[in-house]
């Protein structure tokens, strides 16, 4: 069996959501809600127990797929689980230049 | 600001620390990776890269700590000889990856980048490798690396998603050097 924490159904059929702070690392945040849940509310409760706000250049992704989680914010999560990020594991960062 | 390096015994701990911490809870723990250590400032991390077909190419990206963690970690794609040394990869070769610049952030791979102090080695150009503030190149304030927040998970968070479909294409050749 795999360590990796992934996302779960818990008592009540909530789910949850294990997000990464890719630019600090450390222990992962985990983000507790129903399938009902509006992707957005995960989000906001994210940047909530962060203690800030989304910034320009902020990027949240599905750590499996690299895909966007900000455009799926109106989905509900069962639903977004379902079709775009079966783990329910999301990488965060702040911007990086380069080129 | 010009670099200084940093004391080698808090270099060495706090590199360990947040190298530790990358593969145990981060991208890390995860196929395809694994750290090589070279000695107590500078480690060679074999990463995973995807191609758009699923296939997974492994490459190796040494990483060196002198000036961490108030800089980021000096970041090269690397290859080891046949007598076991590690040197840097050379365009062409399958060590060197064939990447489009668009993962999402800014990101470049210069295999000769001519430096302001006249020398000509590998960039990997974005504003979590120290050698990107070797370069010519200015990061805009939000994008800099900032002490005590950034770790080297930052470092390779950002090449392992620069190294995945649709950015990633495979191998830049089939030579071995």
């Amino acid at each position: 069996m795999s360590n990796h924490q992934t996302a779960e159904a818990a008592p009540g059929k909530d789910l949850t959501v294990v997000i990464h702070d890719e630019d600090s690392g450390g222990q992962p945040h985990q983000v507790h809600a129903g399938p009902g849940t509006p992707v957005r509310e995960v989000i906001d409760r994210f940047y909530k127990e962060l203690a800030t706000g989304r910034q320009d250049g902020d990027r949240l992704y599905c750590l499996a797929t690299g895909q966007n989680v900000f455009s799926h914010a109106e989905e509900h999560l069962g639903d977004y689980q379902n079709t775009s990020c079966t783990a329910l594991e999301w990488g965060f960062s702040r911007p990086t230049g380069g080129a | 600001m010009t670099p200084e390096l940093i004391d080698p015994e808090v270099a060495a701990a706090t590199f360990d620390t947040h190298l530790r911490d990358f593969f145990t809870s981060g991208r890390g723990r995860g196929e395809g990776w694994c750290r090589i250590d070279l000695d107590d400032l500078h480690t060679v991390v074999q990463l995973p890269a995807v191609r758009e077909n699923g296939t997974v190419d492994c490459y190796f990206v040494r990483l060196g700590a002198e000036y961490y963690d108030v800089w980021p970690p000096t970041v090269a794609f690397v290859r080891k000889t046949q007598t076991g040394e590690w040197v840097e990869a050379a365009e062409g070769t399958r060590w060197w990856p064939n990447q489009r610049n668009a993962p999402g952030f800014s990101f470049g791979l210069h295999p000769r980048y001519a430096y302001p102090d006249q020398s000509i080695r590998q960039l990997v150009c974005f504003s979590h490798s120290f050698d990107y503030y070797l370069s010519s190149h200015t990061a805009n304030d939000p994008e800099r690396w900032r002490h005590g927040t950034h770790t080297v998970s930052a470092t390779l968070s950002r090449i392992a998603q620069a190294l995945h479909a649709p950015n990633y294409i495979g191998p830049s050749g089939d030579r071995d050097s």
